[in-house]
């Protein structure tokens, strides 16, 4: 067992000196210290506790002198006797974490470090150590009491007036076991639960009565906090509570490049809730922010998640968009997405000059998204440049919107376009939305003209014309009236089977 | 079954055991029927474990290696144990498999004796399966100072710091806060180590200065509330913290309205009232924002809250203060009745102040823990002077932790009134001395505190 001890303080000096060298990380230190947690925790298998009487400049253990160092600097004696540590004992169950921290603590460099006060804050479980205050008791003599005469009853009546109580009340102290209960969780709420949103609480309470400075430095210090450990829900609290004090900008210190780039780690959370306590915090975020959410919003995987923060920024931006249309000329196609996603939302006035540049952008994505940002705003002249778009979605897309205003000089246009010989080539998806731009945008000889289509076989092959007796038979029912109801009724008698087929669908389809 | 379980439940089977065999007579059915309790109790824990081990090293108590911990329902039990262990000086106890009715009575009955009859009757008894270790030496192993001695050295040093802490946040000069961080460690190892020891200097009351004691006494006194209900050293820690500082508002304060003797008008009052919410200021001044100050923030907020939702300062419905914050209330309230102060030349009698808490719960006071603190301090708490039937006066020295209404004292006056430096007597033990009514120490010109000193 000496051997044994020997060990363990050879390990513990060895550890020591490789902790002040090079630090815990080192490979010097590891080297030492395995062997030290090894060697200690073998011995406490067997025993309750190791423990070391501390003197001056020794260790004793067993009333043998086991550590002996003189110089200053160098003694582990010193530095745990110089802040009254008198003894030092490790009890079994000792973690290799714990040791590790010991060693952290006791080597830390000596000036202005209360290695005892070091350790209690560690909090050890299998550490346990006595400090004694080096100070004598000063001679404190209690005052001498004047012999003075107390009326017993008097006082004891004056109590019962005034606390109105009773005196013989029976005392049985005793806790049932709800109350038992009762006490236990109170102890572990207390021990789990953050006092965070208490103190944030207070502090927002005294502000009512007293706009101290300390006060709000305070909440500004928790804030920050807060906001360093992405803890949205406080950081939220707090802002709400600073939101109306005067001249001061508590969200300014946050709205830079380093801080929102900081919350890239937040975007994925899998926790809904903290996602969107981030994202009501940033309803405290000024102009400034802008260009840093832009940069990170390509870092959200959840498309859901863009569109909120979309609108979040929209929101920022309400009341001065430029700062978003700068990001049109991005080179980051999913950036320009954004911006315009984001202007959409906005709906600035000038939103049509805006985007105009766009409309030929090379990138399709970024083109769909001009026709819904301008389609959701309203602004339909540059919508109908997309009608000619090389890409049949974008196509679509802008029909899609032209259908839902009445613009009636497109009306001739899309007539043109019909009876083009390159109609017939275009998806039946696409020549169902040019009709339906049609007939939404119906000029006065609309129904005879698709009359015209449906029982005649004008501008058109043969091979294909099924297909237009279809379309112009939808577009009499879209548009519904008396009239050209009546014509497709009328077609139901026809002996063509193309035009009577085409009639009796929509009809039917009309009835049900 | 975890280790930790099976410990606490022998525990709790020892403890009616050594009560019974104090109480009755080994024939008596009572202990029979308590032994053959334990018997079958360990019985079972013995299917699980080879043997029931229990090691006491300084202040704690090991089960099979592990440590016990001190909780809110174990903790009589527990100390039982440790002081009964402590006084004959038992290092180990283990149980074994095939333990006897006969061996258990045995075994229960000689833990009545003082040390040395113990020690004699063990060696006769030879139990073949329960294994007594006896420690080597009778001092606690490495302890420099004697437990009393330590107890003044750090409520001395902790008085310095609280007094040295508020005078220089008074007049403005900076505040040394690594210290009073030692100090409550210092604090939490005395109570930890002897709860008595330093609650006893509480009754160190000091009328010039106030404040200082006070502060010190209500961390003190919540201190040991907090280990009564089981808190751990961390939470012990930040409750002393708060119990310290709950008055720090009060430097914002003028001295002279703090010490008026006479009665406070309207707005005066409203302006003391006023030192709950300073006191979150001077913390956040003079600690920043670590969780410690986050805890006395919120206690020197709330200790004037009351249970049933009145109090300073005012509150919505659902605020509700935080155990530490209820905790400090009683101690406080404590304090405060005991202590004479101007307009309150004569304090109450500890005994009259213990029963105002007690017939205030629900009202003012948690109720469980106003429980707790009369379990703390007994019906007679520390301090107390009590008549008694032999015509002497004593002076409370420390509870009996079983029997609340019994203390152990001190004979300060004798049956002539004189004043004496008499015997010690554990009115438990000696129950033919009955309390005839506590008393007012001023008759016979006594300071309670300084038997302690
Ligand atoms: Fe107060
Ligand atoms: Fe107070």
């Amino acid at each position: 067992m000496k051997d044994n001890v020997a060990q363990i303080i050879l390990g513990l000096t060895k550890s020591f000196k490789t902790m002040q060298m090079y630090g815990m990380n080192h490979s010097s230190f590891r080297h030492f210290f395995e062997p030290f947690y090894q060697k200690t925790a073998e011995h406490l298998r067997d025993h309750n506790e190791i423990s070391f009487k501390v003197e001056k400049f020794q260790m004793v253990h067993d009333d043998q002198v086991v550590y002996k160092e003189e110089e200053m600097d160098m003694s582990i004696a010193f530095r745990l006797f110089k802040d009254g540590i008198r003894n030092i004992s490790f009890m079994s169950g000792l973690t290799s974490d714990e040791l590790l921290l010991f060693v952290d603590v006791i080597s830390r460099p000596a000036k202005d470090w209360d290695v005892a006060l070091g350790l209690w804050e560690c909090n050890f479980t299998h550490i346990t150590f006595y400090v004694i205050e080096a100070e004598e008791v000063p001679d404190y003599r209690v005052p001498d009491v004047p012999i003075q005469y107390v009326d017993y009853d008097e006082k004891l009546k004056q109590l019962i007036l005034r606390e109105k109580i009773d005196i013989d009340a029976v005392i049985i102290p005793d806790l049932d076991l709800d109350e038992v209960e009762d006490l236990k969780k109170c102890i572990s709420i207390e021990e789990k639960i953050a006092i965070l949103p208490v103190v944030i609480k207070t502090l927002g309470d005294y502000l009512l009565t007293d706009r101290s400075e300390e006060i709000i430095d305070g909440l500004i210090e928790i804030l920050e906090s807060c906001v360093n450990m992405k803890d949205f829900y406080n950081a939220r609290r707090i802002a709400y509570k600073l939101k109306d004090i005067p001249k001061i900008n508590f969200i300014e210190r946050f709205e830079n490049e380093t801080t929102i780039a900081s919350f890239r780690e937040t975007l994925n959370v899998p926790e809904d809730e903290v996602f969107n306590e981030f994202l009501a915090f940033l309803g405290f975020f000024g102009e400034k922010s802008i260009p840093f959410l832009m940069e990170l919003m390509p870092f959200i995987e959840r498309t859901d998640r863009l569109n909120a923060l979309r609108h979040r920024v929209a929101h920022i931006a309400e009341d001065n968009p430029s700062p978003i249309a700068s990001f049109l000329h991005s080179k980051e196609p999913g950036t320009v997405l954004n911006a315009i996603n984001i202007l959409g939302l906005i709906k600035p006035a000038d939103i049509a000059k805006m985007l105009d540049p766009l409309v030929i952008h090379p990138n399709r994505e970024v083109r769909l998204a001009v026709i819904e940002a301008l389609g959701n705003a309203g602004q339909i002249d540059i919508v109908i440049k997309y009608i000619n778009d090389p890409d049949v979605e974008a196509r679509i897309r802008s029909l899609r919107i032209l259908s839902k205003f009445k613009r009636p000089e497109i009306y001739p246009v899309l007539l043109e376009r019909i009876k083009h010989g390159s109609f017939l080539r275009l998806d039946f998806a696409e020549q169902r939305e040019i009709f339906s731009v049609l007939t939404a945008n119906a000029g006065d000889d609309f129904v005879e003209t698709m009359q015209g289509i449906l029982f005649k076989r004008k501008w058109f092959g043969k091979k294909k014309y099924r297909v237009m007796r279809r379309l112009a038979a939808l577009a009499l029912n879209q548009i519904g009236t008396d009239e050209s109801i009546a014509v497709l009724k009328n077609g139901m008698q026809k002996r063509n089977k193309d035009i009577k087929f085409a009639c009796e669908t929509v009809l039917k389809e009309r009835s049900s | 079954m975890n280790i930790y379980i099976a410990g606490k439940t022998v525990v709790g089977l020892l403890y009616p055991l050594f009560k019974a065999v104090q109480v009755y007579d080994v024939n008596n059915n009572v202990v029979i029927n308590t032994a053959q309790k334990f018997i079958s109790g360990i019985e079972e824990l013995l299917s699980t474990f080879s043997s029931l081990e229990f090691v006491r090293y300084r202040d704690y108590v090991f089960f099979n290696k592990q440590r016990l911990k001190y909780e809110i329902d174990s903790y009589a039990n527990l100390q039982f144990m440790n002081t009964q262990l402590q006084m004959l000086n038992i290092k180990s106890i283990t149980f074994k498999r095939g333990i006897t009715q006969e061996e258990v009575i045995d075994f229960a009955s000689i833990f009545k004796e003082d040390r040395i009859t113990f020690q004699r009757k063990l060696a006769e008894k030879k139990f073949q399966h329960i294994d007594i270790e006896i420690l080597k030496s009778d001092k606690e192993p490495d302890e420099p100072i004697e437990n009393g001695q330590m107890a003044k050295r750090t409520y001395f040093k902790a008085l310095k710091v609280t007094k040295n802490l508020m005078q220089n946040l008074w007049t403005g000069r900076p505040v040394d806060v690594k210290s009073s961080r030692r100090v409550i460690y210092g604090l939490v190892d005395s109570i930890s180590r002897d709860e008595f020891g330093i609650l006893a200097l509480t009754t160190i009351k000091n009328f010039d200065e106030y404040t200082f004691n006070h502060s010190l006494n209500v961390g003190i006194l919540s201190l040991a509330l907090g280990q009564r209900i089981g808190l751990d050293r961390k939470n012990l820690a930040r409750l002393g913290t708060s119990g310290i500082l709950h008055d720090i508002g009060k430097v914002e304060i003028s001295k002279e309205l703090i010490n008026k003797i006479q009665k406070l008008t309207n707005d005066e009052w409203e302006t003391l009232k006023l030192h709950s919410n300073y006191g979150v200021r001077e913390i956040l001044k003079t600690r920043g924002l670590d969780e410690t100050s986050m805890f006395a923030i919120t206690v020197a907020y709330q200790h004037h809250w009351n249970y049933d939702g009145t109090g300073y300062p005012l509150r919505e419905k659902e605020d509700e203060p935080t155990l530490f914050s209820r905790i400090v209330r009683i101690c406080d309230s404590y304090d405060a009745m005991t202590t004479a102060r101007g307009y309150q030349p004569v304090p109450y009698l500890p005994h009259f102040a213990l029963r105002v808490i007690w017939s205030n719960q629900n009202r003012l006071f948690d109720p469980i823990l106003a429980k707790v603190f009369t379990q703390l301090l007994g019906i007679y708490p520390v301090g107390s002077c009590l008549e008694l039937s032999s015509g002497e006066i004593g002076v409370v020295m420390r509870q009996n932790p079983s029997t609340i209404d019994l203390p152990n004292i001190k004979i300060v006056v004798d049956s002539s009134s004189n004043k004496i430096d008499g015997r010690m007597i554990d009115l438990a033990a000696h129950t033919e001395i009955k309390i005839i009514r506590p008393t007012y120490p001023q008759i016979y010109g006594i300071n309670p505190a300084a038997y302690f000193l």
